[in-house]
């Protein structure tokens, strides 16, 4: 009989414990630091509480490089060639071209992330993933536009109403969500994002009060009562009501499609040489307890359905009960975007600044 | 008494000067009160956006949350927000406050040679010198921030020298813009020293290197002072060149400020601001206990 030495039965035995914890195990990583490119302020450590200790366990230290995806985009361009300064990068919308055709991004093994299969399709591809979304919409003051005799509103168009002159106020063209207003627009008379005149046109109609692409500055207006109405992401509406404002919100329809959808992207960049830490990342970023958490802190849509199929029986809604964010998965799936491809930004930051310098 | 009484008095005999020129004394009164109302005046309109951040800071907000509005004037008082200033905020208040004094003492040991050679030495192309030091007030910050940006890249892929999204390269970003502020300070204190000074000092046996220690550098002290104050508050405030080369797991406060306004509404900014006001205030009361700040703000020693 065959005897089986200590040494070999030692190993057998790791193997086979090896094996059985295969199965079971998450991956395990050696130490190493996934440095993640993300916004400043407060967002880190949102996703640090959340994510820190499951992704420590698994071997992996979160280190944030704090920023916006512009600038992200200008240190990939500083740094080509060389070693990414970051692995994972937070990716705008309207930055999204730009990120591909200097092939900063490489592509991701999507099989590695398993919490895709909760997402609506038209959320990643192969190379970037949406990790949170936003809703930009109308913002009205319900109180002041009944004091004023105006009507809801239902459209973009609706906002050049006379008496609402300078009481409009519209995101900025350094902010995502002034694509959103000028598509509307131009889409609403008979324009389109390669033939945005139409859609400048509307937005002098409407005598905005200001653009501003900071939020703090539309909560300060709101309450002081200078604007009445804002072209912004639905959530702020949640908060200013929690504040005591009589707030409502509505989403226009363009191109036959209700709500519109702003996504965040992560995409990895491609000299990373943590791919597989960062792929592990995305799919914690796309968990429910995470995506939860977007939503309760940051008022963001979340990606999984499964979350917004959770949330949306328990959506905040306005005085007359409308909810003021879509939370549905269908609305996710059947939402509109600017189709940035065609989209000339230089010429579009040339003629928003007409407007507003003419205002 | 009538208006026109402190007129009439003033232009009385009794109050022209032994040249004839009309004199002010009595006008004092009058002028003391519309001078002191001018400066209460100023005085608001310098501190009202610092007391409407105080103000707002006690505010509870309608939400007591971490995502509240908070308004001006408080409807309540509450020092909630002060204790929920996240660790994150004040590390990122920490992180300003060590760049910031790094370069202010950085630019007074660059600065200060280099504006001694600029008003003292003779040599050919002074004026164009004095011109190159003073380009980095002339160049946009963004301009600033994308070149170092470019700049520490290529050495790192060049020389291996790792200083971009490092403490080290923010700091040399800072200490380009910072140091110019140095120069024209202590610039335009030595340049109303007078040189005799000098000569006298050699005559009774001093160096030159005693010379500049004991009389050249008390006597320009204000004028240092004043440079590093510049500098530290350039690189405290400083977001444009931050934005580009702040430190990975490192955010400047005013990054932090300008990162929250856009993107978020934390409750906690207007506590910290207050508190970093009330250091500041408290900094200079110190000063002026421990060094006397008349003393800074006039020199020690006799002037030439």
């Amino acid at each position: 009989m065959y005897k089986l030495s200590m040494p070999l039965l030692a190993l057998l035995a790791t193997f086979g414990a090896g094996a059985a914890d295969a199965q079971t195990a998450t991956p395990h990583f050696d130490n190493v630091t996934l440095r993640v490119a993300t916004f400043a302020g407060s967002w880190p450590d949102l996703i640090k509480a959340e994510l820190s200790a499951p992704l420590e366990a698994a071997g992996i230290k979160l280190e944030f490089v704090p920023g916006t995806s512009a600038q992200f985009l200008a240190k990939l361009v500083a740094s080509k060639g060389q070693a990414a300064p970051f692995d994972v990068v937070e990716i705008a919308d309207e930055d999204y071209p730009d990120f591909r055709t200097g092939k900063f991004i490489r592509q991701i093994d999507l099989k590695q992330i398993p919490n895709l299969s909760h997402l609506n399709a038209s959320l990643y591809d192969d190379y970037h993933v949406a990790n949170w979304l936003s809703e930009p919409s109308i913002v009205y003051d319900v109180d002041k536009f009944k004091a004023a005799g105006i009507p809801a509103p239902n459209k973009f168009s609706d906002l050049e109403d006379p008496r609402l002159k300078r009481r409009v106020l519209v995101a900025d063209i350094s902010s995502y969500i002034s694509y959103y207003e000028i598509t509307g627009l131009a889409y609403e008379n008979g324009g389109s994002e390669k033939q945005p005149e139409a859609g400048f046109a509307a937005l002098k109609a409407i005598t905005p009060h200001s653009a501003t692409s900071a939020i703090g500055q539309v909560a300060q207006l709101f309450q002081s009562g200078d604007i009445w109405a804002a072209i912004w992401p639905a959530h702020i509406a949640q908060r200013l009501a929690a504040a005591g404002l009589n707030v409502s919100v509505v989403h226009p329809h363009i191109q036959g499609k209700q709500v519109a959808i702003a996504r965040g992207y992560v995409g990895i960049t491609t000299n990373s040489e943590q791919s597989a830490a960062a792929e592990y990342y995305i799919n914690a970023i796309l968990a429910p307890a995470v995506q939860t958490r977007f939503y309760q802190v940051g008022g963001l849509t979340p990606v999984n359905n499964d979350v917004l199929q959770t949330i949306s029986s328990s959506a905040a809604l306005d005085k007359s009960g409308v909810p003021f964010v879509k939370l549905r998965p269908e609305d996710v799936a059947n939402a509109w975007w600017p189709d940035y491809t065609m989209i000339n930004r230089r010429d579009w930051s040339r003629q928003f600044d007409r407007v507003l310098a003419t205002n | 008494m009538s208006v026109t009484a402190p007129l009439a008095k003033a232009t009385s005999a009794q109050n022209r000067s032994r040249f004839g020129v009309l004199s002010l004394r009595p006008h004092i009164r009058w002028g003391g009160a519309i001078g002191w109302a001018w400066v209460a005046l100023v005085l608001l309109f310098i501190y009202a956006p610092t007391l409407v951040i105080v103000g707002a800071s006690v505010d509870p907000g309608k939400y007591l949350a971490n995502r509240a509005f908070l308004q001006f004037p408080p409807h309540g008082f509450t020092l909630h927000w002060y204790v929920s200033i996240p660790p994150s905020l004040w590390k990122s208040v920490w992180i300003s406050f060590e760049l910031a004094a790094a370069v202010a003492v950085g630019a007074v040991i660059v600065g200060v040679p280099a504006a001694l050679g600029l008003v003292r030495a003779k040599f050919r192309g002074r004026s164009i010198a004095a011109g190159i030091f003073r380009t980095p007030l002339q160049i946009p910050f963004i301009v600033t921030g994308i070149a170092f940006l470019q700049t520490l890249q290529w050495l790192d892929g060049t020389l291996g020298l790792r200083l971009q999204s490092s403490f080290s390269g923010l700091y040399l970003a800072h200490l380009f813009v910072a140091t110019p502020y140095v120069i024209s300070a202590a610039g335009s204190a030595i340049a109303q020293l007078s040189p005799r000074l000098d000569e006298a000092a050699a005559s009774l046996g001093a160096t030159r290197w005693r010379t500049l220690w004991r009389v050249t550098l008390p006597l320009i002290l204000p004028g240092i002072f004043a440079g590093a104050m510049f500098a530290f508050l350039v690189s405290f405030t400083d977001v444009t060149i931050a934005v580009f080369l702040v430190p990975d797991d490192m955010t400047t406060f005013p990054v932090w400020v300008y990162s929250s306004i856009q993107n978020d509404l934390d409750s906690s900014l207007p506590a910290l601001s207050t508190l970093v006001f009330l250091f500041s205030i408290a900094a200079i009361i110190l000063l002026q206990r421990v060094v006397g700040l008349e003393k800074v703000l006039r020199g020690s020693g006799a002037r030439g």
